[in-house]
């Protein structure tokens, strides 16, 4: 598949276009999955999670202005679909300001007294299985905007107007989310050389 | 006016990505050179970011997305209302 020209994908899914629709759906569908992967942690619920995007984009793509980008038109009902499938659950409240990664981002001082040499030496941490299970875990204990923030600038590289689009947030928001989210985990991964 | 270690803790993101001034860029670079700690923290929050992309890299999607994706597209094609036929 060569590179999608995506201004013109977008006009098409904006005037009704099946064949656009189709190729939308090819394009996109991954990358709906890997947000709703990393927001639930649960492979079931995230396909399934997709597959309600996928309906909802389909079902409602007279209202797709063609302004967005059509990955952030699917990824942001996608989103929104695994957070309302979070509350249902109870799992955690994701609009709560008080979760983790408010409370417990680390300071400035205490960050710069204890970091140690570990990142000069990144085929220790990549070959450890135990330190990147703990770093995952670290990471779904931030609310899930963050872990989406991250997810979406990190590991899918969209820029953070893109993801300011997907999660309804400002581009400052999602580079101070982002920031929070590298900084907690740097936390993580120094507690978890401290103890070794 | 001199950037404090709290200033430069705070804006290390916006450094990286280019959104200071040219002066703030300076006051930045001037603090990280006469403060060792924050220049090793700079280059540990540099460092980091590539780390965490790659230990937190997800396992690929299953083949049942794909099943899901095409039985979807079926559907649709299915269920969608026939092109009106053309009247010469």
């Amino acid at each position: 598949m060569g590179t999608p020209d995506i201004k013109r994908l977008a006009r098409l899914l904006r005037d009704g276009d099946e064949p656009a629709f189709e190729e939308f759906v090819r394009l996109f569908s991954t990358p709906a999955y890997r947000l709703a992967q990393r927001v639930l942690r649960n492979q079931d619920d995230a396909l399934e999670v997709v597959q309600e995007a996928l309906v909802a984009a389909y079902e409602g793509r007279a209202r797709f202005s063609g302004t967005s980008h059509p990955r952030s038109w699917l990824l942001s009902i996608t989103y929104n679909r695994a957070v309302d499938r979070l509350k249902e659950r109870n799992r955690f409240d994701p609009y709560d300001e008080t979760a983790s990664d408010h409370r417990e981002a680390p300071t400035r001082a205490v960050m710069v007294r204890h970091i140690t040499d570990w990142w000069h030496n990144p085929e220790q941490i990549l070959s450890d299985q135990q330190l990147r299970a703990q770093l995952d875990t670290a990471l779904g204990n931030l609310p899930p905007v963050s872990q989406a923030v991250f997810e979406l600038r990190e590991m899918q590289g969209m820029t953070s107007r893109e993801v300011s689009e997907t999660l309804n947030l400002s581009e400052a928001a999602v580079r101070v989310r982002l920031h929070r989210v590298r900084q907690f985990l740097m936390g993580a991964l120094q507690d978890a050389f401290d103890r070794k | 006016m001199h950037l404090s270690c709290q200033e430069i803790f705070d804006f290390l993101i916006d450094y990286q990505e280019g959104k200071l001034s040219w002066w703030q860029r300076m006051k930045f670079r001037l603090h990280l050179w006469m403060c060792p700690p924050c220049a090793r923290y700079l280059k540990a929050y540099s460092a980091s970011s590539e780390i965490f992309r790659q230990a937190l890299e997800q396992d690929p999607p299953p083949e049942s997305l794909m099943e899901l994706t095409e039985n979807f597209l079926r559907k649709q094609r299915r269920d969608a209302p026939p092109e009106p036929t053309r009247k010469d």
